[in-house]
């Protein structure tokens, strides 16, 4: 038992008094409580005084006045054989008074034999009527009591730093540029970072830093590649921009641009277009390059583009005896009359078999659609929400349609899966996709362009490399940033099958079309010039925006509001994310 | 005794002895002055500029500017700050139940000499070790409405699969199950370790007293466990409402939404959002300030509750 081996050791180490004395009961015992566990205890002390310290404990529930009268009342004797009694008799006051204060019972016994705590401890104390619960009282109580308050405290105030917590800035990489000045050659360390969804992408990020490593040799300058994984990507990014311990250039989505270059983060490229012969701005889609410009200034080029297209299941379709996505787009007529028609075809609820399949959000659902149906959710100058209009509320309704008639598997990445399981039929996502098609299906499949519905529609990502404004070597970066996006480069990135390149000069696109399956590439590249692009939201906030019509469009497909709330209420709501 | 000697000879064991005192003073500040600046530079430093930045607009990047109350006032009038409020009100009332009861009967089991105890054990610890993301990426598997385990199971009952993670109304049980899960295992050890501090020769008392087990599981386990249990209700309240990877892992969307509809949206990630989505540090620390009031005045409501119950040996 605890109780003897640290009292003992306490009088070892002079901590206990000499001589007690008359001090008797629980209060001279205080110093090794502390270290006690719970459990009836005799302390032993240099004069062998023993000492039980009894305390009664009623069960909180037993309050009622029954109850207690049950409690017997309750003391202590020592008998012949030196072993203890504990007598007990029945009682309607909780404690007899002459042996007790309060509800503690304090049983003082002196003895010179150890053994004596053991007899008494073992199960003879025994009250007659009832339920008699014994604890030993001590400060050990007081400090337990404490020491739990502090653990509460401590948890309670690390929720603060939940707030600047994630707000410590993480260090790691180089600090910027750095220009170290070598002796006879000057080098120059440019950083610079994507977000690899996987090692296969990661390693052909490596390769195009060799290639630019390559090519800038000669200028001295050399290109260090540091990626950054999926999850809190924006969040390092941002936290490392405050700090000022960025990358000297950095890709990120097109829709965040704004919040980047509205904090003065980004540097203009202008004057460094305009003084490099070798650079042709137009080999890049030119509707791509415009949401980069703001007020003639152009902030980043793009790496790569996406539309959304159609995944099919060309097996299911030839099983149905149905015409494909690709050969009603020959006919032209490829519409939301005809998806639907092949969507409930090819729905089988006995087979867990959908004919359609989407991501809930904002590019393949309410962006396409409602584009589709003649709407936006922007005004035309983007300081505005235009769910509210009668064509974005029958994109809507359209999809809300697909839901009710439980066309499509719900959630996000969910239909992914089920499509290269074979059991979706039809499935609108963007290249991105493709690999993982190629990987896992095993079935005939193709791509079709998107289905038209009042209007030819498609949705376009896109995502650009950003240069820091606080970067130390503009013109390096700079020359770093043309390697990066040139026809070689993103051929490159294009033959993995992740991205479309963003130029439209041979080189870039051959290589695009060359990456096959899908057979029918060319769909993807026949949607860019009607899509409807991803774009920043200059006098506003696209992510309390998406976000606020997100949540609100998931209210609408689950069936708690109608489409029509749904365009009244993302107007209502959003007003205060627009300047 | 040092009234009577003479100020000469008294002079120098004062000094030895206050010497000895700033040594030891020294000595002891010494060592404890790296954990006084880890203290300070990552704890107490951060906490007071997010109490200052509560009172700003600061953002992201650029300076703060004082605005005095308004990121409260403006938190006390956003819906979306009321619906977080109310469903981290919800998780936590239903968690506090369902992670610590089974908790408890699963560690009064695990405390008696059954086979296998000691694998048992570890297996109920193991979601308390697994890495939050993983195991909640792999519950988004399980709870799959097509193609989960959970949904398989139910259907071969003969029910409607449960849209867990792709419904409104679904959205919260989902993150009490999985939180839940995780937890009972960490207050489940707790329990345990309460167990074995309840002296065997109360039930050896008890029973020839004829004490039924379920009357001494009451009579005898309960209020002997009591510390134990307050301590698992007070931290289980606090985790469940600074609660942030489950919702996060499980409900995260494209729009920085956390769950259909927002439904698995609870405070933290609210803040979270606020902080680097939205860019309004300002206006985030005073959400965390607002959480930190609440978990205060519910964790003193707690400690007074509990001296009605909770009984110290």
């Amino acid at each position: 038992m605890g109780g003897w081996g640290i009292s003992l050791a306490a009088h070892d180490a002079g901590l206990w008094p000499a001589h007690p004395g008359d001090r008797t009961g629980w209060e001279s015992l205080a110093p090794g409580a502390g270290c006690s566990s719970v459990a009836l205890r005799w302390w032993i002390v240099r004069s062998a005084k023993i000492v039980l310290d009894i305390k009664f404990i009623r069960h909180p529930l037993t309050t009622g006045t029954a109850r207690k009268s049950v409690v017997s009342n309750f003391s202590g004797s020592r008998n012949d054989a030196g072993t203890m009694n504990l007598h007990s008799s029945r009682n309607n006051n909780i404690m007899s008074p002459t042996t007790c204060r309060s509800a503690t019972c304090d049983v003082a016994y002196r003895d010179g034999t150890p053994r004596l705590s053991m007899t008494a401890s073992s199960g003879r104390a025994r009250v007659v009527d009832g339920w008699g619960l014994f604890a030993e009282k001590g400060t050990a109580t007081m400090l337990r009591k404490h020491t739990l308050s502090w653990i509460a405290l401590m948890a309670l105030l690390a929720t603060l730093l939940a707030a600047c917590g994630g707000g410590q800035p993480t260090t790691g990489g180089t600090g910027g540029s750095s220009g170290s000045t070598g002796g006879q050659q000057q080098t120059v360390t440019i950083r610079w970072r994507t977000r690899p969804g996987d090692a296969a992408e990661q390693r052909v990020y490596e390769e195009l830093n060799a290639l630019v490593n390559e090519k800038l040799k000669d200028k001295g300058i050399t290109a260090v590649y540091d990626p950054a994984p999926n999850q809190g990507y924006f969040e390092k990014l941002k936290t490392e921009l405050a700090a000022g311990n960025a990358p000297d250039i950095f890709w990120i989505g097109g829709v965040e641009l704004a919040d980047f270059v509205n904090t003065g983060q980004i540097l203009d490229l202008k004057p460094l277009i305009d003084a490099d012969s070798s650079f042709q701005l137009s080999n890049f889609y030119p509707n791509v390059i415009e949401q980069l410009t703001r007020d003639g200034k152009i902030y980043g080029l793009p790496r790569d583009i996406s539309t959304m297209v159609v995944y099919y299941n060309e097996d299911l379709f030839k099983a149905a005896g149905l015409k494909t996505p690709k050969e009603l787009a020959a006919e032209g007529n490829w519409n939301w009359n005809t998806m639907l028609e092949a969507a409930r075809k090819l729905t089988d609820p006995a087979n867990q078999q959908y004919g359609l399949g989407f991501g809930n959000w904002w590019g393949p659902a309410w962006g396409y659609f409602i584009n589709a149906a003649g709407g936006s959710p922007f005004t035309p100058d983007r300081r505005g929400c235009a769910l509210n209009t009668p064509e974005s509320i029958e994109g809507a309704k359209m999809v809300r349609l697909l839901y009710d008639e439980k066309l499509l598997p719900a959630g996000d990445a969910d239909g992914e899966a089920l499509f290269n399981a074979g059991k979706v039929a039809m499935y609108f996502n963007g290249r991105w996709f493709t690999p993982g098609v190629r990987t896992n299906a095993k079935f005939n499949w193709d791509v079709a362009v998107m289905p038209e519905g009042k209007v030819k529609s498609t949705w376009l990502f896109w995502g650009p490399y950003l240069v820091n404004a606080k970067t130390a070597n503009t013109q390096a970066a700079w020359e770093v940033l043309k390697v990066l996006t040139s026809a070689e480069a993103t051929a490159k990135v294009a033959a993995l099958g992740t991205n479309i390149p963003p130029r439209s000069d041979k080189a870039a696109v051959d290589a695009f079309l060359a990456s096959t399956p899908p057979a029918n590439n060319q769909a993807f590249l026949d949607g860019i010039p009607y899509a409807a692009l991803e774009a920043p939201v200059w006098d506003g906030s696209w992510a309390d925006f998406s976000g606020i019509v997100q949540s609100l469009w998931d209210q609408m497909i689950a069936g708690q509001i109608t489409p029509e709330q749904f365009g009244q209420q993302a107007c209502e709501q959003t007003t205060s994310t627009f300047k | 005794m040092t009234k009577q000697a003479p100020a000469a000879l008294s002079a120098t064991p004062a000094r030895r002895h206050l010497s000895r005192r700033v040594r030891l003073w020294i000595d002891a500040f010494g060592m404890l002055l790296p954990t006084i600046l880890g203290v300070l530079i990552f704890f107490l430093v951060p906490l007071a500029i997010s109490f200052y930045l509560s009172f700003t607009d600061a953002r992201l990047f650029g300076e703060p500017n004082l605005i005095g109350f308004n990121n409260y006032q403006r938190a006390l009038s956003d819906p979306t700050f009321y619906r977080a409020m109310w469903n981290t009100a919800a998780f936590s009332m239903v968690t506090l139940v369902v992670s610590t009861v089974p908790a408890l009967a699963l560690a009064v089991i695990l405390n008696e000499r059954i086979a296998g105890r000691t694998f048992f054990r570890a297996v109920f610890f193991i979601p308390v070790v697994a890495s939050v993301v993983g195991v909640t990426l792999l519950w988004r598997y399980l709870l799959n409405i097509d193609f989960g385990f959970v949904n398989y199971v139910i259907r071969l009952f003969g029910f409607e699969p449960i849209p867990w993670l792709t419904s409104p109304e679904w959205g919260l049980i989902s993150v009490i199950l999985v939180f839940s899960w995780k937890t009972i295992g960490y207050n489940m050890v707790i329990f345990l370790a309460g167990l074995q501090g309840v002296p065997p020769q109360l039930y050896e008392a008890a029973s020839p007293d004829g004490a039924s087990r379920w009357q001494q599981f009451l009579f005898i386990t309960v209020p002997m466990l009591s510390p134990t249990t307050f301590f698992v209700l007070v931290t289980t309240l606090i985790n469940c409402l600074q609660v942030f990877d489950v919702p996060v892992a499980l409900g995260l969307t494209r729009s920085n939404t956390i769950g259909p509809a927002d439904s698995m949206l609870t405070i933290v990630p609210l803040l979270w959002r606020e902080a680097f989505i939205g860019g309004r540090m300002g206006y985030a620390s005073a959400l965390a300030w607002l959480l930190f009031v609440i978990i205060l005045l519910l964790t003193l409501i707690q400690f007074r509750l509990s001296r009605r119950w909770v009984h110290y040996e």
